[in-house]
C-alpha cells in the first residue's frame, strides 16, 4: 500500500468542504489549551490536505499534530460544513502508522490486547507487578501524569473468567442481551460488570457473556494500527452477528462508539465488507439506554437521608458524541431519590484522558484534565458519575491526596441504591 | 528569510513560542478566505515589549509582518501574501480589567470576544459588537476589522465602543491612543484610525472598550412573506416607525430551502422571505414595540407572524437564522460570503440585482441579510476546483459591487477589504481619498512591512 491508500474518495472529498471558518477552535480541548492553530481541528485538517496534495511529508511534527488530537469528536459535532473531521483524522492515523509504525511500548500493549488469553496472562503479570512495586516496595512511580498508586487495582480474576456464559433472571424473562464486557470491566472495574448483571437480571433480562469475545480493538485502530485491530474485529463481529439476542449491551463508551460507529466506518474506509458490522452496530446499546427506558421497573430505595447526595455527571466523548447518549444517564440519576444531580460547567468537554493520550501527551493532557477537575469541584459534588473507564481512570488518577471525590460508573451508583441493600 | 534573522526572532519569544516547521506554516497560511500563502516563521508574543522587539528586527531587515488573531476573518486580511513573519496574538489572552463603575474593560488582543461577553454579563453589562464568529474571534481581530454583527443595528459597531489602544508601530515604537473616558477630543482620533486598519498601520496589543448595561429583557418575532418586496417593505416600515430593533434579519428563499434540506426545522419553503426580529429593553417598552411591529408586519402582508412567548421559544426561532450559514456551507464545497451594503430603502432592489446577476452568470446564491442596516450577505456556493465555475463566480462578484455603489451603498459593510475586495476599493474611494490613505500608511509604515500586499 502506497501513500494515500488509506483515504477513501468520500473521506478525501471532505477535505475540500472545510471552508477554514475556524469555528472548531471553540470546542477543541488542545486548541483551547495551546491557542496554536496546529493544535486546532482546522489546522490539522489543512495539514492533512496539504499532505495528500503532496506538499507536506510525514515528519515527527506531523505525527505530533495528528496524535495530539484527543479524538473527542467535539469539532465534528460542531462543524458548520459537516466535515467528518473525526473520520479524517482516524484515516490519517492509519496512514501514519503505515508509514512509521508504533513505538515498542504500544506494540507490546496491542499484542497483549489482540488475543483474549494473552490479555489475561499479561494482566495477571501486571497485577503481580502492582503488588510487588507498590504494596511491597512502596515505589513512587508515575505513568504519564498518574502516580502509580493512583492507578486502579486490577481485578483478582478477570470478570469474564469468573462469570457464567449465560445468566437467567429469577422472574419472567422479558428479553435477552449479549453483554459485551470491554477490557476495562474484564480486567480493572469488575464492580461495573457486577452492577450491570444485577440490574439486567432484576429487570428480567437474560444475559449472555460469551468468553470468546475479545478487545473491541478501539485502542488499536484509533491510534492507526489497523492490522492489529482487524483480527479482533473479525472475531467479535462473527460472534456478535451469530448470537441471537435483542441487543448488544456495553458499559464502556469507547467499546460502544467503536461497535456502533468506528468499526463500520473503518471497514468501509479499508474497502472491506461492512454487512456484519452494520447489523451488529444496529443492536449496540449503552447500558444507560436500556436502563433509562425501564428505570421505573427497578426496586430502588426511598430516600432515607435528609440531605440528598450531590452527584455530578461527566459526559464521556465516546458516549455523548460517539453514541449520542446524553439524556439517559441524567434521567437515571434524577430518578434516584437519594441523589441530587448537580450539572457542572462544560459537562460534555473532554476530560483530558483517552486511550494512551495522557501517557503520550503529558502536559497537554494535564492542563485539559485540570480544567475539568476545576469544573467538577465548583459543583461541590463529592461523586462524579460517568460511563467510560478511560474518563474514570483519568479523573481518579489526577486527584490530589486530599481530593476524595469518588468517580463511579452510573450503574454502580444505581446498584448502590437498589432496595434491600 | 535568512536563518540568522529567524534565530534572532526566536530568541525574542523563546523556542516554544516560535516555529518554522512546514506543517505549522501551513496552519498559518490561511484565514476564512479562499487564498493561501505560507509565512516564513510564526511567533506568539505575550507582551507589548516582545511585539516591539519583533518589529525592530523586522524593520531593520525589511521583512513583512502580518498580525493575526484567530484567523476567522473573511476577506484575507490575515493571509501573509508576501511571506515573512506572522505575529499571532492568541496567547495574549488576558482580560486585564473590567471596571463596573466606569463601564469599561481593558483587554489583551487575544481575548475571545465571547469570553469577554460572558465575563461582563456576570456583572450585568454587555459589549455589543457580536460578529457571527464571536465564539472564536479575538478582540484584536475585531478591532483591526471594525467588526459588526446582528445587534449592530441598534448598538453600533466596534469603533463605537473603542476608547483607547496600545499599538506597536512598524519601527517598534509603542503608540498609546485614547483612554478610559467616554469623551476625549484630544488631538486626532488615532484610536478610530487604527480601528479597521486591518494590520496595515500597527499591531494592537491592548484595547480599552466601553460597556453598556445589559438590556433587562428581549422579545423575538418571526414573520414569513410570500413576496420579497413585501418583506423588505416591512423592514423599511419598521425602521421608519421609530423603533430600532436590536436585530432585524432576513433570509431569502434559497437560504430557507437550504436550511430545510440540511436541518429540517419546519420552515415554510414556499415563501420568498423570512424576517427575524429581536427587540430589547424594559418590559413596558417591549410590550408596546412588539405590538407595533406585529401591526406593521401584518399591514405589509406577512403570511404568518410568530411571537415567542418565552426564551426557549425565542431560541427555537433564532435557530433558523443560525442554521442559515451552516446550511449554505453544506450545499457545495466552497463559499464566498459577500458583504455589500446598501441604504435600507434599496434593500429589495439590491436583493433582486444579486439574484439576477448570479442567475445570469450561472452561479448559485443564497442571501441572508442584517436587513435593518441594509447589510447583505449573498453567499455564493461553488466548487473551487472547478475553474470555469470560479471564473463565473468572480464575474458575478465583479458585477455585484458596482450595483451596490450605484444604489448608494458600500462594497463592504463589515467583513473588510483585505485581499477579497482590494480591486474594488478605487471604485468607492476617489483619488483624493486614496492619496490621503496612502499618505497615512506611508507615515506609519514607510518601508511597507506591515501586512503588505493588501488594499493600501
Amino acid at each position: 500500500m502506497g501513500k494515500q491508500a488509506m483515504f477513501s474518495d468520500s473521506v478525501k472529498e471532505d477535505l475540500y468542504h472545510c471552508l477554514k471558518c475556524g469555528m472548531c477552535q471553540q470546542v477543541c480541548p488542545t486548541f483551547k489549551t495551546t491557542r496554536q492553530e496546529y493544535y486546532a481541528p482546522r489546522g490539522r485538517v489543512q495539514i492533512v490536505k496539504h499532505y495528500l496534495e503532496g506538499d507536506l511529508r510525514i515528519t515527527s511534527t506531523m505525527e505530533h499534530a495528528l496524535m495530539s488530537c484527543m479524538l473527542c469528536d467535539a469539532c465534528a459535532a460542531l462543524c458548520p460544513s459537516g466535515v467528518r473531521i473525526d473520520r479524517l483524522f482516524r484515516n490519517m492515523r492509519l496512514e501514519l502508522d503505515h508509514a512509521i509504525g508504533k513505538p515498542l511500548a504500544k506494540r507490546i500493549v496491542f499484542a497483549a490486547l489482540a488475543k483474549g488469553s494473552t490479555t489475561h496472562r499479561v494482566a495477571a503479570a501486571a497485577r503481580l507487578g502492582q503488588k510487588l512495586f507498590v504494596d511491597t516496595l512502596g515505589l513512587q512511580l508515575k505513568i504519564g501524569n498518574i502516580p502509580i498508586e493512583r492507578l486502579p487495582r486490577l481485578n483478582k480474576k478477570p470478570f469474564r473468567k469468573r462469570t457464567p456464559e449465560r445468566l437467567s433472571p429469577e422472574q419472567k424473562r422479558i428479553g435477552r442481551v449479549v453483554y459485551f464486557t470491554g477490557c476495562a470491566t474484564d480486567l480493572i472495574y469488575g464492580g461495573v460488570g457486577d452492577a450491570v448483571l444485577e440490574i439486567l437480571l432484576q429487570l428480567g433480562i437474560e444475559v449472555l457473556v460469551p468468553r470468546d469475545l475479545v478487545c473491541c480493538s478501539a485502542p488499536m485502530f484509533l491510534s492507526g494500527a489497523a492490522k492489529q485491530a482487524l483480527p479482533n474485529i473479525i472475531t467479535n463481529m462473527d460472534l456478535l452477528d451469530r448470537v441471537e439476542a435483542d441487543a448488544i449491551v456495553v458499559d464502556c463508551a469507547t467499546c460502544g462508539a467503536a461497535l456502533k460507529k468506528g468499526i463500520p466506518e473503518l471497514l468501509e474506509d479499508l474497502g472491506m465488507d461492512t454487512d456484519k458490522a452494520k447489523r451488529v452496530a444496529k443492536k449496540v446499546k449503552d447500558i444507560s439506554q436500556i436502563l433509562a427506558e425501564r428505570i421505573n421497573d427497578l426496586r430502588i430505595q426511598d430516600s432515607s437521608a435528609s440531605e440528598p447526595l450531590a452527584v455530578t455527571y461527566h459526559d464521556p466523548c465516546h458516549l455523548a458524541r460517539g453514541m449520542g447518549v446524553t439524556s439517559e444517564p441524567r434521567k437515571i440519576l434524577r430518578s434516584l431519590p437519594a441523589v441530587k444531580l448537580v450539572e457542572m460547567q462544560g459537562a460534555n468537554e473532554c476530560c483530558g484522558g483517552g486511550g494512551s493520550y495522557q501517557f503520550d501527551n503529558v502536559d497537554l493532557s494535564a492542563e485539559i484534565t485540570s480544567r475539568k477537575k476545576g469544573n467538577i469541584s465548583a459543583t461541590g459534588a463529592k461523586i462524579v458519575a460517568t460511563g467510560c473507564p478511560g474518563c474514570r481512570l483519568t479523573l481518579a488518577g489526577n486527584s490530589s491526596q486530599d481530593d476524595h471525590t469518588e468517580i463511579v460508573h452510573t450503574v454502580e451508583l444505581v446498584s448502590r441504591f437498589l432496595a434491600g441493600k | 528569510m535568512r536563518d540568522e534573522v529567524k534565530k534572532e526572532l526566536t530568541r525574542i519569544v523563546g523556542r516554544d513560542r516560535a516555529t518554522d516547521a512546514p506543517e505549522h506554516l501551513v496552519a498559518y497560511s490561511y484565514d476564512a478566505y479562499t487564498e493561501e500563502h505560507r509565512p516564513d516563521i510564526v511567533l506568539f508574543p505575550v507582551t507589548t515589549e516582545e511585539v516591539s522587539a519583533i518589529m525592530q528586527v523586522a524593520d531593520r531587515e525589511c521583512v513583512p509582518v502580518t498580525p493575526r488573531g484567530s484567523g476567522t476573518n473573511l476577506a484575507g486580511e490575515s493571509i501573509p501574501v508576501q511571506g515573512g513573519i506572522v505575529v499571532c496574538l492568541t496567547r495574549m489572552d488576558r482580560i486585564l480589567a473590567i471596571d463596573a463603575d466606569s463601564l469599561t474593560a481593558t483587554v489583551q488582543p487575544g481575548v475571545v470576544n465571547f469570553d469577554l461577553q460572558k465575563e461582563v454579563e456576570k456583572l450585568g453589562m454587555m459589549y455589543p459588537p457580536d460578529p457571527a464568529s464571536w465564539t472564536v474571534a479575538t478582540m484584536g481581530g475585531t478591532v483591526a476589522t471594525n467588526a459588526g454583527g446582528p445587534r449592530t443595528l441598534k448598538y453600533g459597531v466596534t469603533k463605537d465602543y473603542l476608547l483607547g489602544l496600545t499599538a506597536v508601530l512598524a519601527n517598534g515604537d509603542v503608540l498609546k491612543t485614547g483612554g478610559r473616558t467616554l469623551k476625549n477630543v484630544t488631538g486626532y482620533n488615532l484610536t478610530t484610525l487604527m480601528c479597521g486598519s486591518e494590520g496595515t498601520l500597527g499591531i494592537i496589543t491592548e484595547i480599552i472598550v466601553r460597556l453598556i448595561p445589559k438590556p433587562p429583557a428581549s422579545r423575538t418575532i418571526r414573520a414569513d412573506f410570500s413576496r420579497l418586496e413585501a418583506c423588505s417593505d416591512a423592514v423599511a416600515a419598521i425602521m421608519a416607525g421609530g423603533i430600532v430593533p436590536a436585530s432585524l434579519e432576513l433570509m431569502d428563499q434559497f437560504t430557507v430551502l437550504a436550511v430545510e434540506k440540511s436541518f429540517k426545522l419546519g420552515l415554510p419553503t414556499d415563501v420568498e422571505g423570512i424576517l427575524l426580529i429581536q427587540v430589547d429593553g424594559g418590559p413596558e417598552t417591549l410590550e408596546r414595540e412588539v405590538k407595533q411591529i406585529e401591526g406593521i408586519l401584518s399591514e405589509k402582508g406577512a403570511r404568518t407572524i410568530i411571537s415567542a412567548n418565552d426564551a426557549a421559544e425565542a431560541e427555537r426561532l433564532w435557530l433558523a437564522r443560525r442554521a442559515a450559514g451552516p446550511a449554505l456551507m453544506r450545499m457545495r464545497p466552497s463559499i464566498i460570503v459577500e458583504d455589500v451594503t446598501v441604504p435600507v430603502s434599496n434593500l429589495t432592489t439590491m436583493i433582486r440585482k444579486v439574484v439576477e446577476i448570479c442567475k445570469r452568470n450561472g452561479v448559485s446564491v443564497g442571501i441572508f441579510a442584517h436587513a435593518g442596516d441594509g447589510n447583505l450577505h449573498p453567499c455564493i456556493v461553488y466548487d473551487r476546483r472547478d475553474e470555469d465555475e470560479c471564473r463565473r463566480v468572480r464575474t458575478a462578484c465583479d458585477e455585484l459591487v458596482p450595483e451596490a455603489l450605484a444604489l448608494g451603498g458600500t462594497l463592504s459593510g463589515e467583513h473588510g477589504i483585505g485581499l477579497a475586495k482590494a480591486r474594488f476599493l478605487p471604485m468607492e474611494m476617489d483619488s483624493v481619498a486614496v492619496r490621503v490613505m496612502q499618505g497615512v500608511k506611508k507615515f506609519f509604515d514607510p518601508k511597507g512591512i506591515l501586512n503588505p500586499g493588501k488594499f493600501v
